[in-house]
């Protein structure tokens, strides 16, 4: 009887755990109970997240988005969640996500320190980082042909701020003109008025490939500063984290990844243009890394 | 072919395909073009590289079935394996500690004339995978052929060693199925022999691939952290020969004659792997006996990276140096330690060492974005750590078939060497 009771008491012991893993908890027990997945997506971050002229939110990170909803229906168990979709801009996406009008951020943020303490992001997505344009007959091949020369920066980038620290680190003594807004800064490089425009690389190829005249003009050089990309999710939500980094690897194994960023970077966009902006060696490196096949 | 010649040829295709890449890349400066040619040009690389993924399960199970089925006795299997071990970890202390010496007498990082990605940046990536229970749980294979699919090379160890010593046990009447697995052998490496046709223009089709898309300027940029990285490398080689020398007096040059065409295999694909079917070959014409090489060498291939070693502390210090954080020598060799510790637990997993890197950087509370530094020239480095760690498993293989009393070529013995057609 006693030793009965004791195989009872062991059993209902063992039991334990297991039930309480069944107990959802943080993102997915939101998404079952709604059914839904709330995307936030950016509405000209092109080509992450934007909106087309219909006014359908589409874009890179968007598409990555949908397979984590995927993976998430399917440890939830259900043939597939609703998915729906809301505006953020850079001053509301974060506390848009922690107070749950989101669930998944789809857009261009940057994962940085700062940010971890109050969001989680995926793996890195995208790497963007500062380069410079310069017109195809120059002799600017990299920062260092710079020194004295002069440099045209958007008042307020974190590219001003990269570009400016690297001038004094390395003496290179370059004169810096600032315009408020990029289109200002390219009308600057397009008229002579400057050497080389310095911000986002995934900027620069737009302009190269949308402008006008903007075929004359190349991007060239390393990265001058490095803003590694990711999804953000809520942080402090084990389960959630983990359905984010298993479809990471899924997507990494099945070169989902890969796929997804040529028809976005590489191939003619829904909306007509091309970047023309092949794989960084740094982004190829990670996708690698999380178990993209050789 | 003869090793001689296939070895010429393939010396020529690398550096005919340094030169095709290098034209390829001033003719198409646009990023866009040249990755798509690399891709057509890397098309044959990646043809061989499947056809190696193809023979290295067959390979290993078959060789290794053999070998341990012949040696009869699994005491000896344990011997071997723990004698393997002894060597695999003093050559990762040392090859972690030359890492580690080089760096702080060269000093790479200071004074970098680079961009540095922002401190604050990070990269999030996963690296949970280093638990000693994930490791032991992930040596035992739950079906043959999932590792046999996934190409799981410690897993396929640990089937054809019980599969091999559970035919030992049961001699006469297992006899068929022992013959029957020697004979596929036999077939895999005649297929080897084939594949390894392709190995000239597929080292021609990875140089030239690899150019096209960075160019050779991206060498000049990062010029210092290279050079002295394949310095080390080179200080490597010659510290591994020099032991080899101890051993095996002036033979272990021929050794190294003999692992030239693995070597160059696995320098020009960045791929370790790539090397295996040949290195098997090669070794055997030292000579190691059969049932050492099937069992050291696909164990070496997990746990005996020298090359990678060394790259993980060259690589950490490289960045806490780049953004002049002082490591004290005490935590320097605290590092060292979890390093061998971690990286061993890493077996397996494809670009350990970047993984164990960033693992690395984050116990250490070094800033995890240096890693977007180095990512970007992974490639050329990874080159070298491949080639390094074919010299490192040829020797390791060398020294424990000695260990074991086999008639390997000895100080000042002569040996006529047997180089047979392939």
């Amino acid at each position: 009887m006693r030793a009965g009771l004791v195989l009872a008491a062991c059993l209902l012991l063992a039991a334990l755990p297991a039930w309480a893993q069944d107990e959802l908890t943080g993102t997915l027990k939101k998404l079952r109970d709604s059914g839904t997945i709330t995307l936030g997506y950016r509405e000209s971050s092109l080509p992450f997240s934007y909106v087309t002229a219909g006014g359908t939110p589409i874009g890179y990170a968007l598409d990555l988005c949908r397979e984590v909803a995927d993976d998430a229906a399917a440890e939830l168990g259900v043939p597939e969640l609703r998915i729906a979709l809301k505006p953020v801009t850079p001053e509301d996406r974060i506390q848009k996500l922690v107070s749950g009008d989101i669930d998944l951020e789809c857009g261009s943020t940057t994962n940085n320190v700062e940010r971890q303490q109050q969001v989680a992001f995926s793996p890195i997505t995208f790497v963007a980082g500062t380069k410079l344009l310069v017109p195809r007959a120059s002799p600017v091949q990299s920062y260092r042909d710079l020194a004295g020369k002069t440099v045209v920066v958007t008042v307020g980038t974190t590219n001003e701020a990269a570009v400016k620290k690297l001038s004094d680190r390395q003496h290179l003594g370059i004169r810096f003109v600032t315009t408020p807004d990029h289109a200002q800064s390219y009308a600057l490089l397009a008229s002579g008025g400057a050497d080389a425009f310095a911000t986002d690389d995934v900027l620069l190829y737009g302009f190269v490939a949308t402008a006008k005249n903007g075929a004359a003009f190349h991007v060239v050089g390393d990265y001058l500063s490095y803003e590694p990309y990711g999804l953000m999710y809520r942080r402090d939500d084990p389960a959630f984290a983990t359905v984010v980094q298993a479809s990471f690897a899924r997507m990494a194994d099945a070169g989902i990844l890969r796929d997804d960023y040529n028809r976005w970077f590489t191939k003619r966009l829904p909306t007509g243009e091309t970047l023309n902006l092949p794989m960084s060696p740094q982004l190829a490196e990670i996708f690698r890394l999380l178990g993209q096949p050789d | 072919m003869r090793s001689q010649r296939l070895t010429t040829v393939i010396l020529i295709g690398m550096l005919l395909g340094i030169a095709v890449g290098a034209a390829c890349h001033s003719f198409w400066p646009d990023p866009a073009t040249a990755s798509g040619i690399a891709g057509y040009i890397g098309l044959f690389t990646d043809i061989f590289l499947r056809l190696i993924k193809m023979i290295i399960a067959p390979l290993v199970f078959s060789t290794l079935v053999v070998g341990v089925a012949h040696m009869g006795d699994p005491k000896a299997v344990g011997r071997i394996g723990g004698k393997a071990m002894i060597w695999f970890i003093s050559a990762s202390l040392v090859s972690l500690l030359l890492g580690l010496v080089l760096v702080n007498l060269l000093r790479p990082g200071d004074n970098l004339n680079l961009p540095l990605p922002d401190v604050g940046a990070a990269t999030s990536l996963k690296v949970s995978s280093l638990s000693l229970k994930d490791f032991v749980t992930h040596l035992v294979p739950r079906s043959i052929f999932e590792s046999m699919a996934n190409n799981e090379i410690l897993q396929i160890v640990v089937f054809s060693l019980f599969f091999g010593v559970a035919c030992a046990a049961l001699g006469e009447r297992a006899r068929l199925v022992v013959h029957g697995v020697e004979e596929l052998s036999h077939i895999i490496l005649r297929i080897t022999g084939y594949v390894m046709a392709l190995a000239p223009i597929a080292v021609f089709a990875s140089m030239a691939s690899i150019i096209t898309t960075q160019g050779l300027g991206i060498l000049v940029t990062y010029g210092k952290f290279v050079a002295e990285f394949y310095l080390g490398l080179a200080l490597l080689w010659l510290l591994l020969i020099m032991v080899g020398f101890a051993f095996f007096g002036a033979h272990v040059f021929r050794l190294v004659e003999l692992v030239r065409e693995p070597f160059l295999l696995a320098f020009s694909t960045a791929s370790s792997e790539a090397a295996y079917p040949k290195m098997m070959q090669q070794m055997e014409k030292f000579p190691v006996s059969k049932k050492i090489i099937s069992f050291v060498l696909p164990m070496g291939y997990s746990f005996n990276l020298d090359g990678s070693m060394m790259y993980c502390t060259f690589a950490t210090l490289f960045i806490a140096q780049a953004y002049n954080i002082t490591m004290p020598i005490g935590q320097q060799i605290t590092m060292l330690l979890l390093l061998m510790l971690t990286s061993k637990g890493m077996a397996g997993v494809p670009r350990a060492s970047l993984v164990v890197i960033a693992a690395t950087l984050a116990s250490f509370n070094l800033p995890e974005a240096g890693l977007l530094l180095i990512i970007g020239i992974d490639q050329f480095l990874d080159m070298g750590r491949s080639a390094t760690n074919v010299i490192g498993n040829a020797l390791a293989t060398a020294v424990v078939a000695k260990w074991e009393g086999e008639e390997t070529p000895r100080r000042g013995v002569a040996h006529v060497p047997q180089v047979e057609a392939v």
